[in-house]
């Protein structure tokens, strides 16, 4: 039996400071080990969607429920959501002055790690696979000297996201755009990066709107996600489909 | 009895008991100032201390300790608080000033190669720090205790700590005043430190400083307040032609007080960098104020200048950049940045240009904010805990300035008093 790991129930959720609405009663069910894909046009709610699952508090939720495994997520704080293992590829990755990566996701582990009873990892085994997925991921160390993500490129910040996503191993992963502003080579990166991360538990939620990173990334579902509501799912075909007819034709 | 004639009393007192020769220099005219003007109380006209409420200065009536008094398990509690800086007796150049015996030549200061007191005709006192600038330069030039010293080649390279002690013995005025002639083409670092009181205190240090032809100075001052203390602090340099003068300030307000630094560059192609970062708390006060004098042509100057504010406290930032008329090719920049942690927390940021060349470029900025919500969302979105992510954030901010600190055992000192601070700091 497939086992669910994200649960949302006519989800309403409106923008805290102006009150406008962008979640219309959005229902989406993602079980282990599947990867799921939403696209839709600009203003539908697909970033939105993915914030508030991760807790931003910029967004207010009117009605409905979100359910990750068993847990209620929506009494979650933030820090909590990720330490239960939900991660975000952010679109637009903030600048943090003065801090430095390692030290960064240094903490971040360790708070994930005892948050599950975990020991703390020494300097070195951290290092180690800190090392090794910067290598993977083709981020050159010099670079990880810096602040984070100051003076990293639109490319280096998304480059970034994915290595922090291997590091925190998340059980779900939501991306936010990532293929956007990427060349060639990075693209096919990430889409490696995320395939080696693709097991039976692992699920993944990617936000697009274009096709191409799913050339290298295939899901098993796609959503088109239009003024705040799901109105159509289905396999790869859709992306096709979508590729053809635009988003029209589901209006 | 107002605390104008309370310390006119004390003024006399010391004229009768030591009358030397610094006495037309810079005593007799402080003097003067100060009984006739007393502290910088006026709001109206008064730019650099309006913004701060002066009213306890005004109601104190400190006396100074006795200089006799001034005994050696002082000089012990100092040495202790050193070596929590790294900084110890046995590696290290050391001058202790407010204890007994805090002259060049006393036992608490092997006199090292390179360094010797002043002969009274040739110390600086008054050339630099006008005694009538200001009603607290005033007050610690009528009553100073007098430190006078070069520096020359022999002791390049080499770092001098000087070390405010004498708090230890109760409720006090402490009027240090150290006139320093940094001799041509030395390069040395001046290590400024202030540790905070248990006792109530007015401290009132001025630092004169020279700078002779292509002579490089790296000042780093520390300054650690209770809310016990009421700190005055003074910084006046005279550059010469090619020299470079870098200041440094970490500043953990005391209850009410200034850091207050400005800068001649009266020699051309000379050079000056003036970094802080001040943390304010509870309901202290603190002012910033910095001014840089531009006389010569062809030099460069910059301040920049960051600030941390929480509860109830109130910082002040007044910079000002003067080129003159002369002071062609003029590169002139100025920073302000303020991080409000509370809701109470106040800033006032005041830069000023006041250019009459016409060919410079002077830039100013100033900014005041919350801690970036984005990015502490970022890093909560990490598993990172809330106050834990905001004070990485305020760490980073403050590092900009930690960081640029050369001496490592300063740096080492204010990056762990740095540590301390933050979870005391309320995030509201």
């Amino acid at each position: 039996m497939d086992k669910k790991i994200l649960s949302i129930k006519n989800l309403e959720a409106s923008v805290s400071e102006t009150g406008e609405e962008i979640l219309r009663g959005l229902d989406l069910e993602i079980s282990e080990g599947e990867t799921h894909v939403i696209m839709g046009p600009n203003g539908g709610g697909k970033s939105t969607l993915v914030n508030v699952i991760a807790g931003r508090d910029s967004y207010e939720v009117g009605s409905g429920s979100i359910k990750f495994k068993s847990e209620n997520l929506l009494d979650m704080t933030i820090d909590e959501r990720a330490r239960k293992g939900i991660f975000l590829a952010f679109q637009y990755p903030s600048e943090i002055p003065g801090v430095r990566p390692w030290q960064f996701i240094k903490a971040a582990v360790d708070a994930k790690r005892k948050a599950n009873g975990d020991s703390e990892l020494s300097v070195r085994e951290f290092s180690k696979i800190y090392d090794g997925n910067l290598k993977e991921i083709n981020i050159s160390p010099d670079l990880m000297k810096r602040s984070l993500n100051e003076g990293f490129s639109g490319g280096e910040k998304k480059r970034n996201e994915i290595f922090q996503m291997m590091m925190l191993e998340p059980n779900l992963a939501l991306l936010d755009e990532t293929d956007s502003g990427l060349d060639v080579d990075a693209l096919k990166a990430v889409g490696d990066a995320v395939n080696n991360m693709r097991d039976s538990k692992r699920s993944f939620l990617i936000v697009t709107h274009y096709q191409r990173l799913l050339d290298h990334i295939k899901p098993d579902f796609v959503h088109v996600l239009i003024n705040g509501k799901i109105v159509e799912s289905g396999n790869y075909d859709l992306v096709k489909k979508i590729e053809t007819d635009g988003y029209e034709s589901f209006v | 009895m107002s605390y104008i004639d309370h310390y006119k009393k004390l003024i006399e007192a010391e004229f009768k008991a030591n009358k030397n020769f610094y006495f037309m220099k810079a005593v007799a005219p402080g003097a003067d100032y100060f009984i006739e003007n007393g502290f910088p109380l006026k709001k109206k006209g008064n730019e650099r201390w309006k913004y701060l409420d002066l009213r306890n200065v005004a109601s104190s009536n400190f006396t100074k300790s006795i200089y006799e008094e001034r005994i050696s398990n002082d000089f012990d509690s100092v040495l202790e608080k050193l070596a929590s800086c790294g900084i110890n007796i046995v590696e290290d150049e050391i001058l202790i000033v407010g204890d007994y015996e805090n002259h060049l030549s006393g036992r608490n200061f092997i006199e090292p190669e390179g360094i010797g007191a002043s002969s009274p005709s040739k110390t600086i006192i008054g050339e630099i720090a006008d005694p009538e600038e200001d009603g607290f330069i005033a007050l610690n030039a009528a009553v100073a205790d007098i430190t006078s010293f070069w520096i020359d080649k022999n002791f390049s390279q080499k770092a001098l700590n000087i070390v405010f002690a004498g708090q230890s013995q109760g409720d006090r005025l402490s009027t240090e005043r150290i006139c320093i002639k940094i001799h041509a083409n030395t390069e040395v670092t001046i290590n400024e430190i202030h540790f905070d009181s248990d006792f109530n205190t007015l401290n009132i240090p001025v630092l004169e400083i020279y700078l002779d032809k292509d002579a490089k100075l790296i000042h780093n001052k520390v300054i650690l307040g209770s809310d016990k203390d009421m700190n005055f602090n003074f910084t006046r340099v005279f550059q010469e032609e090619g020299s470079y003068y870098e200041n440094t300030s970490f500043c953990s307000s005391p209850s009410i007080g200034s850091n207050d630094i400005k800068v001649i560059m009266a020699g051309q192609g000379s050079e000056c960098d003036l970094r802080g970062i001040y943390f304010t708390n509870n309901k202290a006060q603190f002012n910033t104020h910095v001014t840089v004098d531009h006389l010569a042509p062809n030099c460069k100057s910059n301040q920049f200048y960051k600030g941390v504010l929480s509860d109830e406290s109130k910082a002040v930032f007044s910079g000002k950049i003067f080129v003159e008329r002369d002071a062609q090719k003029t590169y002139a920049t100025q920073k302000d940045l303020n991080l409000l942690m509370s809701k109470g927390a106040e800033i006032d940021t005041k830069p000023s240009l006041e250019i009459y060349a016409d060919d410079v470029e002077c830039f100013h900025g100033a900014t005041a904010g919350h801690v970036d919500e984005s990015g502490l969302y970022y890093m909560m979105s990490r598993g990172i805990e809330k106050e834990i992510a905001t004070q990485m954030l305020v760490r980073g901010f403050a590092d900009e300035i930690i960081d640029s600190i050369s001496d490592d055992k300063i740096r080492k000192f204010v990056s762990n008093k740095t540590e301390l601070i933050l979870p005391s700091l309320s995030f509201k």
